[in-house]
């Protein structure tokens, strides 16, 4: 009998695969109405030999069923356990999708940042500008070698003569100087401003020139403004925009609006001074053209040069995103490429 | 510019070595690097030209950096000669105005053979090409003196009678290489009386050639209008060593020190005897003097120097104190660039050394610093696109009319409409760099359609956008409008509505309240206060959708109102009803949805489309419309009534059949 209870229950519970099932078979064997129960109950009506004789054994088989059937629904736990999702911290992030600034973006508003925080304004000009602007108001006299140190895209005249009655010629600016023009002329000195803005020059463009770059013009004009706070500022600004590391070195240099004219370098960070193709072998880059505002400029403007004095400067943005992101081809900005622009 | 190494040494024996050289120069003058060989290109700058654009001038430069005195002889004019008593040859200038100085001096006994290898070595350093005796002692002065200088064989001059003179309309010359170039009354000739001899200060012509058989010269040194000889130079195309020289506006001294150079040669170097010298203008230069104000230089440069070391970098550079008790400087007849009293202080600084100049901050006159208002629109509105996961793109501010390169791309219509729409007012360039970009670019959408074209090749869907200047012509001027470009593409999906979406949220963001979008025959419109401030449109783009939009930032910028003020939250709950409507194809939902709004109706919060299904004649609409008023809750019976009186407007408005 008990024999024949064992059998089944062992080839029972080999079937179950769930609590349910599982809880069935319990109650088959083990339950009030169970096989096992029933003769656990008959033993009282049994001869003391025969109890005796079973009994023992019955409460044998029961604990081993018992005990299989807490074994198998330990195992049937933890399986179900295994189907619940659970939490991998090393899977990977969802990806957030946010849009990208163009790099120009990024170091224009890092520029303007920090100037602002020495307590420059920041302001634009046009782009379309005329002659008088983009050249003689800053001294650079018509029909001198000195103006071809920029390539100039000039603009077709209308067709119907009508309108010709243009007094200076259009052109895309050079250089954001002009704006140091347009914001003398409507303010009042001491100010300090930044222009930063989009640039044109006629010039074939290749790895490192292009027909479009872009600038950011300083100008500081005030009753005590010196070469020396020239070097202070801009040396302020280097290590804030470089780092504290960053070697300069400063150069005489020409240009018609500033006298003295200067040129800061910077230590090659492609080759740390040693010398590479980025820095021509020099181990220094120029970048800033600066100096103190020419007096004819000053003149131009209506500014009485015995009193007021100060600097001015320009930077190209496309030169100082190249070397902070080692960008090797400048083409890349304006090539609305998305497998360059999602870089930054 | 090209020096030889070792003349400049030879001028100014202090000089080390040539790394010294161009090292010095860097720090103190000007840009230079070395060329290889003995050759050092120097950048001399273009105020520069009369006195340093010459081996004399860089040997005086290293030698005041050094604080030695350079090796400088100047040659005496011939006194013999400056008296000849044989007048074989005249010189009349027709205009002082183009040629203010013309020397010109007689030699003969002149044997034509190769120059001595001392002086062919020199000017190979520099690039020119030996030729003969005479012609390599021209070049030669030009490079050590910075006077250019021209010789013609004596006796190929009819007349003997040398002639400055304008030449006359379609003059032909044919200049020493043999190249036939036709003048006007612009440039400036010298000429015998038949025909001109040279293109005046840019380039000699083939009839009075020095050749390998000639016996007597006239040596010409000139000084000539510079603005004239850059006009002529670049009206003929022809840029020669002497035109780039004279272009730049040397002093006329340089033609008295570069001819009497050249007489010393011809006779050292050819045994020539000189003969009469015909000068022009011999009178002696004005001075110009400058009063240094000591003071004001320390104010000027943020330095403390005292009057000795300031006369001793002034003295070291060739200027002479006139006075010292006033601090007067002669500034010598060759700097030209120096005309002011900041010239003189740069003199002195950059000798004193900028990297030795202490740097001090700025006393900043305190004043509420910012940005322009369209920079703080310009910032805002590209957090809030990068945001939505737009990416900003560069384009160029050019465009070409034909779009050869991208016709056939699916975009191809829309690009040509759009182009079209311009054409009448698009600025055209007068030196475009290449027909691909002719015009400044009249919208940002034809460049953002290239960009999703290109992109396409690498991603499915696209959302860009570019911030930039427009361009159309008004009249004589050009106007030029900042404006938002938007580009939203995709393979797989419809991408208007989320133009649309973009559009609509970032108007709330940077504060546009008031506007409304009316659609016009495929476009919708953006206006706002009667103006149009952009539009919305789809391109035909094949099976992929490409959606554009664009804004002008100017007249938005106008139309901002600031902070929204804040709605205090409703203590009151609302209650929300949906309502099917079946209407006919025609009707247009911005219609029904606006007909709700702007209805008498009492207690609407807002208005929204919330399913859509299209059968073959009908369209199929859900609006889900909020109620809630300030005040108290709301009751059904009061929003049942107003959902009855929205049912009849829809029914009559529309033939809505509700759901």
């Amino acid at each position: 009998m008990l024999e024949n209870i064992k059998k089944s229950f062992s080839k029972e519970i080999k079937g179950i695969s769930d609590l349910k099932n599982l809880e069935h078979l319990r109650v088959k064997y083990l339950g009030r109405k169970g096989e096992l129960t029933q003769i656990l109950r008959s033993l009282k009506d049994l001869s003391i030999e025969k109890r005796r004789q079973i009994g023992p054994l019955a409460q044998k088989l029961k604990k081993e069923i018992e005990e299989i059937l807490t074994k198998k629904l330990k195992n049937l736990k933890t399986k179900n356990l295994e189907l619940k999702p659970i939490i991998d911290f090393t899977k990977p992030g969802e990806k957030i999708k946010l849009g990208h600034l163009h790099p120009l973006t990024k170091i224009d508003e890092e520029i303007r940042q920090i100037f602002l925080s020495m307590n420059f304004s920041v302001v634009e000009g046009p782009e379309v500008e005329n002659e008088h602007y983009n050249f003689d108001a800053l001294n650079i006299p018509p029909n001198h070698p000195a103006r071809d140190m920029w390539d100039t895209f000039w603009l077709k005249e209308p067709k119907n003569s009508k309108f010709k009655i243009q007094n200076s010629k259009l052109l895309l600016r050079t250089h954001t100087s002009p704006v140091q023009i347009r914001y003398m002329e409507t303010h009042n000195p001491p100010f300090q401003i930044i222009a930063p803005g989009r640039c044109f020059r006629y010039e074939a463009t290749d790895a490192s020139h292009e027909t479009t770059f872009h600038q950011v013009e300083g100008l500081m004009i005030g009753k005590n403004i010196t070469l020396a706070n020239l070097k202070g500022l801009l040396t302020e600004f280097m290590k804030k925009f470089y780092g504290n590391d960053v070697k300069l070195h400063w150069q005489p240099s020409y240009f018609p609006f500033v006298e003295p004219g200067l040129e800061l370098l910077m230590g090659c960070t492609v080759c740390n001074g040693k010398g590479c193709s980025v820095c021509g072998q020099t181990g220094w880059i120029e970048v800033i053209p600066c100096g103190m505002v020419h007096r004819n400029v000053l003149e131009n403007v209506k500014l009485d040069p015995r009193e007021w004095q100060g600097f001015a400067f320009g930077m190209g943005l496309d030169r100082i995103a190249m070397m902070k992101y080692k960008i090797d081809d400048i083409r890349l900005f304006y090539s609305g490429d998305l497998r360059f622009i999602k870089q930054f | 510019m090209r020096f030889s190494y070792s003349l400049i040494k030879k001028l100014a024996p202090a000089v080390k070595s040539k790394n010294d050289l161009i090292e010095k120069l860097n720090l103190y003058s000007f840009e230079a690097e070395d060329s290889g060989g003995d050759t050092v290109d120097i950048s001399v700058p273009p105020n520069r030209y009369s006195d340093a654009a010459s081996h004399l001038g860089i040997a005086r430069e290293i030698s005041a950096i050094l604080g030695k005195n350079p090796k400088i002889s100047r040659s005496k004019r011939d006194a013999l000669a400056f008296g000849g008593k044989v007048q074989n040859f005249k010189v009349e200038v027709k205009d002082r105005k183009l040629c203010p100085r013309y020397i010109g001096q007689y030699f003969e006994n002149i044997k034509i053979k190769s120059s001595p290898k001392w002086m062919q070595d020199i000017l190979k350093s520099c690039g020119l090409k030996p030729i003969n005796n005479v012609v390599d002692i021209m070049n030669y002065v030009m490079l050590e003196t910075g006077q250019p200088l021209h010789a013609f064989n004596y006796d190929k001059i009819d007349g003997k009678n040398i002639v400055v003179r304008r030449a006359k309309n379609n003059e032909k010359i044919i200049t020493l290489d043999n190249e036939e170039f036709k003048l006007d009354s612009n440039i400036l000739v010298i000429a015998d009386f038949r025909k001109p001899l040279a293109i005046a200060g840019i380039k000699g012509g083939k009839k009075a050639e020095v050749g390998s058989k000639t016996k007597r010269i006239i040596v010409e040194a000139a000084s000539f209008d510079a603005v004239n000889i850059y006009k002529s130079s670049k009206e003929l195309g022809l840029i020669t060593d002497a035109s780039a020289r004279f272009s730049h506006n040397i002093s006329s001294e340089l033609a008295a020190i570069g001819i009497n150079r050249a007489a010393e040669l011809l006779k050292e170097i050819v045994s020539a005897k000189s003969g009469k010298i015909v000068d022009t203008h011999s009178k002696k230069h004005s001075r110009r003097v400058i009063k240094f104000d000591i003071e004001k230089f320390n104010n000027f440069i943020g330095v403390k120097l005292n009057q000795k070391e300031i006369g001793n970098y002034l003295k070291r550079l060739g200027f002479s104190i006139i006075s010292k008790s006033k601090f007067l400087i002669e500034i010598p007849s060759i700097r030209l660039d120096i005309e002011t009293f900041e010239d003189l202080a740069e003199e002195v600084i950059r000798l004193y050394g900028y990297n030795k100049l202490k740097s001090s901050p700025p006393r900043i006159h305190i004043t509420p610093s910012g940005f322009e208002d369209e920079l703080i629109l310009k910032d805002k509105i590209r957090k809030v696109l990068v945001g939505f996961g737009l990416d900003e793109v560069y384009n160029y501010s050019f465009i070409s009319r034909t779009n050869a390169d991208y016709t056939q791309t699916d975009t191809e219509s829309l690009y040509k409409s759009v182009s079209s729409q311009y054409g009448s007012v698009l600025v055209e360039l007068e030196n475009p760099i290449s027909s691909q970009f002719k015009y400044l670019r009249p919208s940002l959408f034809i460049n953002l359609l290239k960009n999703i074209k290109d992109n396409f090749r690498f991603f499915d869907d696209i959302k860009i956008f570019e911030i930039g200047k427009v361009f159309s012509r008004r009249d004589a001027n050009v106007s030029e409008k900042l404006n938002l470009g938007i580009a939203v593409a995709s393979k797989n999906k419809e991408t208007f509505f989320e133009i649309k979406g973009i559009t609509e949220e970032l108007f709330k963001r940077i504060g546009l309240v008031d506007y409304f979008m009316p659609g016009k025959k495929g476009i919708l419109l953006i206006k706002s206060n009667g103006k149009k401030i952009g539009e919305l449109k789809k391109a035909e783009a094949g099976k992929f959708s490409v959606a554009l939009a664009e804004i002008d930032l100017e007249e938005l910028l106008k139309l901002i109102e600031g902070e929204r003020e804040y709605l205090p939250l409703s203590k009151h709950p609302s209650i929300m009803r949906d309502i099917s409507v079946l209407v006919s194809r025609k009707a247009r939902i911005g219609d029904m949805i606006r007909i709700i709004q702007i209805s008498d109706f009492k207690n609407i919060r807002d208005v929204d489309l919330i399913d859509e299904y299209d059968f073959p004649d009908k369209r199929s609409f859900t609006f889900r419309i909020i109620f809630q008023a300030k005040d108290r809750t709301l009751t059904d019976d009061e929003v049942d009534k107003e959902m009855k009186k929205i049912t009849s407007i829809l029914q009559s408005k529309f033939n809505a059949e509700i759901r």
